[in-house]
């Protein structure tokens, strides 16, 4: 049997899972080339251009997201909308207080509760 | 002769288990520029629904690791996500129901019998409708696409029958200072082991074609496909969380208690844990071989929307009616009971008593104080707590009343064997009855029949057992009635 993971490193885990939840968000990557840079017209965004991958520097810092899944970033001299289908946005969105320890008010034990596919 | 076919039968039955039983095709060849709603489930939507009044079977398994979590405000929201999705097919859509569990994962299940199950942390995690309309819609397509045709229900029972089989036949091992809590631990490590058997196998065609019927789904309903890409992104933290503790563990419980040997619960169990995780092992093993890792399965889903809908309306995500239930004060309270009630259960195996007691007690005082679960946390920290005579009169009223996990109605049958025989078979009886013919009650009952003498009753369960064991190749299952028969 495998020796027991000290408690620290458990606390470490945890609070590492909640650094990655309120860490802000950057895009990454591109997954268009070129990409298509969008405005917002009120409520609804229209294409306005396209953009070289060549001319986009990554990371950018998403300064805003719209409940129709646009994020706003400032690109060179100005703040731009791309589509978030467009781009990959790191770090991902939250799980909460998933996981394998449970927890309660941010005391972490070594117990498990319930194991599912992707709890090892 | 009958033990070496006996072996014979266990090793296939292990090697079956390490493989999962492949769905029969049995759809045509689709055009692959239609989308899979268009392939499958194609004409106007019916506006018709069909919410299961209860999915029985899938119930009863889940009842044999943690349970459900219900609450009254929460079920119907949920049930109201399935119910629009539904309206958006042709004809009567598949009986389904979604209903919470206390687990803590960040997944959900669906079984055969249209079960749905969402760990209450997931539901505490999303921001919106549309992210939980993603996840049911998920769940539901592998119920619409019939999916479950495996032996998953087999292996969940063999599974709970080798966790059970620690539980019910750990008499005769090494001394324990405290049989009772001896008992109580092994029950809450054997329900752990439990969930893990529950979880279905799927291919990793099955879990891609669910991802592209449940956009379908999701965006028929009304619903934004951001949803289902919030969600996408999530499921890739939680595989980065798991793949940084995968190197240091294996099944968690199990390390706990291999803290050290003097430990009660290894005395107890005398090694059989072993072969437990072992099993653990290996189902983990194959679950991870069956999926596609997050960031692929998110880019298929990509391609597929753009496929299919880039020029499709997109809603805004709805993000109010969402709080309105999932993040109002109310579900805040019914959530942090359970996390009380788990912290509970967390202290016991530590076994710090009465810390152990202090959080029950405060779940109970929570909305989620009729959760089996928490009465399930409480009865073992009052248990712990030297409170045996208050435990036992309150596992009485929860089994009486249907609402205690099965473990917990193990245990309340092991503590009646003693006092009250002829209780503890009207109970096993009951139990039998009401868990679909659990073949983990058998021995209990074949044991109880022969205490009091009913030898035609012996003979019938031992026929009965014997069946089951060698149509599933259980020879626990055969080994536990033998000595059960004498």
């Amino acid at each position: 049997m495998t020796r027991p993971i000290p408690f620290c490193a458990w606390a470490m885990l945890l609070l590492g899972s909640a650094a990655v939840n309120a860490a802000p968000q950057n895009v990454t990557a591109l997954h268009d080339d070129p990409l298509s840079i969008y405005e917002l017209k009120v409520d609804y965004f229209v294409q306005s251009e396209r953009l070289a991958g060549s001319q986009i520097r990554l990371p950018l810092t998403v300064l805003e997201e719209s409940g129709k899944g646009y994020v706003k970033v400032q690109l060179q001299d100005r703040q731009v909308w791309l589509d978030s289908m467009d781009v990959n946005i790191h770090p991902p969105k939250g799980i909460g207080t998933s996981g394998c320890i449970a927890t309660y008010n941010d005391a972490s034990t070594k117990a498990a509760r319930g194991a599912g596919e992707s709890c090892r | 002769m009958i033990r070496t076919t006996l072996s014979a039968l266990a090793l296939a039955s292990l090697c079956g288990c390490a493989s999962v039983a492949q769905m029969p095709l049995g759809k045509p060849a689709v055009d692959p520029n239609l989308s899979i709603i268009d392939a499958y489930f194609s004409g106007p939507s019916a506006g018709q629904t069909q919410i299961a009044e209860q999915t029985a079977d899938s119930l009863r398994m889940q009842q044999r690791a943690l349970g459900v979590a219900p609450n009254g405000q929460i079920d119907r929201y949920l049930n109201d996500v399935l119910a629009r999705l539904q309206r958006s097919l042709p004809d009567q859509p598949a009986a389904a129901r979604v209903y919470a569990t206390p687990n803590t994962e960040f997944n959900a299940a669906s079984y055969q019998d249209g079960g749905i199950f969402i760990p209450y942390k997931v539901l505490d995690a999303l921001e919106s409708e549309d992210e939980l309309a993603a996840l049911i819609a998920h769940e539901y397509a592998h119920v619409l696409l019939r999916h479950h045709k495996t032996n998953w229900i087999n292996t969940a029972a063999t599974l709970a029958h080798s966790a059970g089989k620690l539980y019910i036949n750990s008499k005769g091992s090494t001394a324990v200072e405290n049989e009772l809590q001896r008992m109580l631990l092994v029950n809450e490590a054997t329900l752990g082991a439990s969930q893990i058997g529950l979880m279905p196998m799927l291919t990793r065609a099955q879990e891609n074609d669910a991802d592209r019927l449940g956009v379908d789904l999701l965006i028929r309903a009304g619903y934004s496909y951001i949803g289902a890409m919030n969600f996408m992104s999530r499921m890739e933290n939680w595989e980065a969380v798991n793949e940084a503790i995968l190197e240091k563990r294996r099944t968690n419980y199990i390390d706990l208690f291999a803290k050290t040997e003097q430990h009660v619960l290894a005395k107890s169990i005398d090694g059989q844990l072993d072969l437990l995780e072992d099993k653990f092992t290996g189902l983990l093993r194959r679950a991870k071989r069956h999926h596609d890792a997050g960031d692929d399965r998110t880019a298929a889903l990509r391609a597929y929307l753009k496929q299919h809908y880039a020029n499709s309306a997109r809603p805004v995500l709805q993000v109010e009616p969402y709080a309105a239930v999932l993040k109002s004060p109310t579900s805040k309270r019914f959530f942090s009971g359970l996390d009380q009630a788990h912290a509970a259960s967390a202290a016991l195996l530590e076994e710090n008593a009465a810390q152990a007691l202090q959080y029950a007690r405060l779940a109970v005082e929570s909305p989620a104080a009729s959760v089996p679960f928490t009465r399930h946390a409480l009865i073992s920290a009052l248990t712990f707590n030297g409170k045996e005579k208050d435990a036992f009169a309150q596992l009485q009223r929860d089994v009486d009343a249907g609402r205690a996990l099965f473990n917990d109605e193990l245990l309340l049958l092991s503590q009646l064997k003693q006092s009250s025989p002829e209780k503890a078979l009207a109970l096993a009886q009951r139990s039998y009855e009401r868990h679909a013919s659990a073949v983990e009650l058998l021995p209990e009952l074949i044991e109880l029949n022969k205490q009091m003498n009913n030898s035609l009753m012996v003979l019938q369960l031992y026929g009965i057992c014997a069946g089951k064991a060698l149509s599933s190749a259980n020879s626990a299952l055969l080994e536990s009635c033998n000595k059960a028969k004498g």
